[in-house]
């Protein structure tokens, strides 16, 4: 399989899902803001089953927080480990030039 | 109970907004996601690509489900919109406040019935003073026996509102999310 990384891109690339993914917490949080807020303002019989709802919700913004910040990770890692294997191979080719 | 349909509708209309920009931010970020393609290749990139079309399937069922509760929300703001803005009463004291109400409308029926008894027929003068009395109670029995009729209804319509909430919430399933093993796009390749 041809592997291939572009590293000048893939960083553009780490900063924007960076961005974005900052911008989706965020977001999840002015949700769940909204959603705990419109609590406020009726008690119903029905009113457990919204809160339940809000739980679940809000359970479910913790997990996607964190593969949203996963993708962040992954791309990192992924550049360190190529620069850090391009690294090595400039060191091996050195050493075999002393 | 108590429901402030205003407030709830603004709320619901901050929400609302809230929603259009996560969508917004979701587009973008798989946008971005979708753009590694063509920067990473490897055995791990393909893998990665792949969870993120199963994550992006996962994102979009929430964002239905959510759409789901603010559709349930919709439906809650619309009806009790027809009750009135700030509602507020205690459904335990539904049966005692008919009764009470029932109470003062035989009082005023014996007292019209009583009017109605009365042989006038010896004070003509009196009789229109006294039958312009009973009108007035005639039209006090038919206003508190209307005010019964519209709260009868109110409760009705209450009831009715919370019965089809109960039923539409329980229609709602969140589904759960599977969280990605990182170490499946990591390391030697």
């Amino acid at each position: 399989m041809e592997s291939f990384i572009n590293n000048e891109q893939l960083e553009l690339s780490i900063k924007k899902v960076r961005m974005y993914k900052n911008a989706l917490d965020l977001d999840l949080e002015e949700i769940e803001k909204y959603m705990r807020e419109l609590l406020y303002f009726f008690d119903t019989k029905n009113k457990k089953s919204f809160e339940n709802l809000n739980l679940e919700i809000k359970n479910k913004n913790r997990t996607i927080n964190r593969i949203n910040y996963g993708y962040q990770v992954v791309l990192e890692k992924t550049l360190t480990h190529y620069n850090d294997t391009a690294s090595n191979v400039v060191k091996s080719f050195e050493q075999i030039g002393k | 109970m108590q429901v402030q349909v205003s407030n709830l509708k603004h709320q619901l209309t901050l929400l609302l907004q809230a929603l259009e920009t996560y969508e917004k931010d979701v587009r973008d970020l798989y946008h971005e996601l979708n753009q590694v393609e063509s920067i990473w290749h490897d055995a791990h990139s393909e893998k990665f690509l792949e969870e993120i079309k199963n994550d992006r399937l996962d994102v979009e069922i929430m964002q239905e489900e959510l759409k789901e509760i603010t559709g349930v929300y919709n439906y809650f703001i619309k009806r009790y919109e027809e009750i009135g803005d700030k509602i507020s009463f205690d459904l335990e004291l539904k049966n005692r406040t008919t009764q009470k109400i029932d109470s003062v409308l035989l009082t005023l029926q014996k007292t019209i019935r009583l009017y109605q008894n009365l042989d006038l027929s010896f004070c003509i003068e009196e009789k229109k003073y006294l039958d312009n009395e009973q009108q007035i109670l005639i039209d006090d029995f038919n206003a508190i026996k209307s005010i019964k009729d519209v709260f009868k209804a109110k409760i009705k319509t209450i009831e009715e509102i919370e019965q089809n909430l109960k039923l539409k919430l329980s229609r709602i399933q969140i589904q759960y999310v599977k969280e990605n093993d990182l170490n499946d796009y990591l390391g030697e390749i």
